[in-house]
């Protein structure tokens, strides 16, 4: 299918995408809200036209104030498609169903995703620190998370024409 | 040992000794990163460091004598080197191969590395690069075997027990003066 | 859980299980009604000779039957993602050479693709074939490791020195074209960094006969090799459906029917102009995925041979690129085809000489998040054959 077939057709069958985004390189964005995260994901796994069996990957981007913006990457095999599944959480106390009953694949990049973002699966069955040293406090990947030898020591080549 | 250790041999002894040891030099490999392939790299046929009488034997810590830590040390590993460091047995030598190991390298800002490897364990010869070439490791190997040469045994072994009293050792302060 | 029940031991991921969460494995659990078993929780790593670097595995088991597995990952996790978004697009360049460190070309290429595509540069053709040659010859490079560490893990020991004996050769190739041997930083933003060396071609084409004939060896010494088969053909097998659940791309997926190539069905550079098949396993077995990394390296030498006839004169840059990259604000996906599998970086651009955001797909996350499936039901001895057959490199993993 075409991007605007899909995004149609899921827009149809769900009533659930907030807004849709297609990129000027064709890629295709649907931005759904947390509550409607498993719903839109069921029907983008279960559906035979849409069928994206394959779980790519699965992470944030940290928005500032408007929160995080969680994003689900799935491709479909038989239909050659990729869709990027899009929700803002908001900084404190973000949660976001899980989506390990769909997708076994999920589980690690969910793990992955709390421990650097802070966001809560709700429902993931084994919620604990995957890449980082259990003693570890942080959330990494958070803006406000700074590097602290580039705090200590500033980078020699900084000094660089802009 | 006995009596190697503690008394400062005469030279054609010390000779012998440190030929012995420092031209069947067992190796440890600790090979974390990309510098690990380099590293296999030296030990296969081209450049083949067992021609200096290092044998890659994989046997376990606790049969070898040299630690090459070839790769970037993370927060999370350092413990289990630190771990096979104190299960292997004096005399033992380590070499930091390639930068990361040497001091963070390309990582330095990283939150999660160890910035040097010598921070865990002592070090004695460091080879720059990233990843160094495998004959900067051949050239490591012979600078501390040259350093091997010139060692006194009791010197070494000595500066050894110092740092497993002030460092902790393995389990705790360990009371060495009746050894 | 049938068959879970009388063991009284939890499962760490029940997402892990066949079946999914909720449903259970009969497993026969050994064990006489007289001779009462317990299990036994070992712990493999992460230092260990026998797994691609700093892996850990925690397993349980029964006698020498591994019941669950749960792999510790996070011994190489150094932060790429965090680092990336304090390093303007050239310095990625050279960060992101190392996270599959075997494969560092083809990683270049993904970052690179992505900026080019955000930024709409036209690369010139020269660049283009000339970043398809040298792409296939860093995937040699990689399935040549594969090749001999896979033999000796099962005890293989003399395919281990062929490989490194093809490596090296190769690796003086791209040593003559890009300085390094093993992080080439060749790409840039555009293009490449400056052009092949005279004589490049006419060695690689030598080359390119040389490594093709010296294939036949691998195939004696291990794909025809009886104690090989016996230890690979029927171990480890993973079905299509839940390769892609897990996300598993490359050679593990196409092992297992699936013949997802990126270089196929979306492609990049010059790979529409070059003729190769993308080969495809029956059974997803242990064989199967070594079978296929073997057929990948003859289909890349025959890339190569391709490009050689093809190369046209011309630029490798479009004219002059500024020494600050600023690429629009917009978000893009690009991703590769990578020997390990499919590596993509999901990089998000508010208009800075700098990423706000790079995501980093990597192959082997999603492979190695695979290996409790594989691992349920298998004997300890065929545990190294298995951790061995599902290709990752450790800094792949954690980034």
């Amino acid at each position: 299918m075409s991007a605007k077939a899909l995004i149609d057709h899921v827009k149809e069958a769900t009533g659930a995408v907030e807004r849709e985004e297609v990129t000027p390189q064709g890629q295709v964005a649907l931005h759904v809200t947390p509550a409607n995260w498993h719903v839109v994901a069921e029907h983008l796994r279960r559906c035979p036209r849409c069928n994206f069996s394959m779980f790519n990957w699965l992470s944030a981007v940290d928005m500032e104030d408007d929160g995080f913006e969680v994003i689900a990457h799935l491709y479909s095999a038989s239909s050659l498609q990729a869709v990027n599944l899009k929700t803002m959480v908001p900084r404190e106390g973000g949660s976001v169903p899980t989506l390990t009953g769909l997708w076994r694949g999920a589980s690690f990049h969910e793990r992955e995703c709390w421990e650097m973002f802070g966001i809560d699966f709700a429902g993931h069955p084994h919620l604990v620190k995957l890449l980082l040293a259990e003693p570890f406090v942080g959330n990494p990947l958070r803006k406000e998370f700074v590097l602290m030898t580039r705090e200590a020591k500033e980078w020699p080549g900084a000094k660089e024409p802009e | 040992m006995g009596v190697v250790d503690k008394v400062n041999l005469p030279q054609p002894v010390k000779f012998v000794f440190n030929w012995g040891r420092k031209y069947s030099l067992w190796v440890m490999n600790f090979g974390l990163a990309c510098c690990a392939i380099e590293l296999i790299a030296a030990s296969t046929s081209r450049h083949d460091f067992m021609r200096l009488g290092v044998i890659p034997v994989a046997h376990g810590p606790r049969q070898a004598d040299l630690l090459v830590v070839a790769g970037t040390l993370t927060d999370k590993m350092a413990p289990a080197l630190k771990r096979v460091w104190d299960q292997m047995p004096e005399p033992k030598y380590c070499i930091s191969f390639g930068s990361c190991s040497n001091c963070g390298g390309p990582f330095w800002d990283s939150y999660s590395v160890t910035k040097g490897v010598d921070q865990i364990v002592p070090v004695d010869v460091y080879v720059p690069g990233c990843p160094p070439r495998p004959e900067a490791l051949l050239e490591g190997i012979i600078r501390l075997q040259t350093q091997i040469a010139d060692e006194s045994l009791k010197e070494r072994f000595e500066r050894q027990r110092r740092e497993a009293i002030v460092v902790g050792g393995p389990v705790g302060p360990v009371d060495l003066s009746n050894r | 859980m049938a068959g879970r029940e009388g063991a009284g031991v939890a499962v760490s991921d029940p997402t892990m299980l066949p079946g999914g969460p909720g449903e259970g494995i009969a497993l026969d659990v050994a064990g006489s009604s007289r001779f009462a078993t317990e299990e036994m929780i070992l712990n493999i790593g992460p230092q260990h000779p026998s797994t691609h670097g700093v892996l850990r595995m925690v397993i349980t088991l029964d006698g020498e039957l591994i019941i669950d597995a749960e792999p510790v990952i996070g011994y190489m996790h150094r932060g790429f993602e965090k680092m990336a978004e304090v390093r303007d697009y050239r310095q990625i360049i050279a960060l992101v050479n190392r996270h599959d460190w075997l494969s560092a070309f083809g990683n270049e290429l993904g970052v690179v693709l992505g900026v080019e595509a955000l930024m709409e540069i036209e690369v010139p053709e020269r660049a283009q074939w000339i970043r398809t040659l040298l792409a296939e010859w860093n995937r040699v490079l990689n399935h040549l490791m594969f090749m001999g560490s896979f033999g000796l893990e099962l005890g293989a020991m003399t395919p281990m020195f062929y490989a490194f004996r093809e490596r090296e050769e190769i690796q003086g190739l791209l040593e003559a074209a890009t300085g390094g041997r093993m992080h080439f930083t060749y790409n840039r933003i555009g293009g490449l960094k400056e052009d092949l060396p005279r004589g490049f071609l006419k060695e690689s084409s030598r080359l390119a006969k040389v490594v093709r004939h010296r294939l036949g060896d691998y195939e004696g010494l291990l794909l025809g090799n009886e104690i090989f088969k016996k230890r690979t053909v029927g171990i480890g097998k993973l079905p299509a459906a839940v390769a892609l659940e897990y996300g598993c791309t490359g050679p593990i997926l196409q092992a297992a029917g699936v013949a997802e190539d990126s270089r196929k069905t979306e492609p990049y550079l010059k790979y529409s102009e070059v003729d190769f098949e993308v080969p495809v396993g029956e059974n997803g077995d242990s064989f199967d995925r070594f079978w296929v990394l073997y057929r990948r390296i003859e289909e890349s030498l025959k890339i190569v041979e391709q490009c050689h006839d093809k190369i046209p004169a011309g630029p490798i840059m479009p004219g002059k690129m500024p020494k600050n990259i600023k690429p629009p604000e917009g978000w893009i996906y690009s991703r590769t085809e990578n020997s390990l599998g499919e590596t993509g970086y999901y990089i998000v651009s508010r208009g800075g000489k700098e990423p706000w955001r790079m995501k980093m797909r990597t192959p082997s996350f999603s492979n190695v998040s695979m290996i409790p499936y594989l691992l349920r039901g298998v004997l300890v001895p065929d545990l190294i054959s298995v951790l061995g057959s599902v290709f990752f490199v450790v800094g792949d993993v954690d980034r």
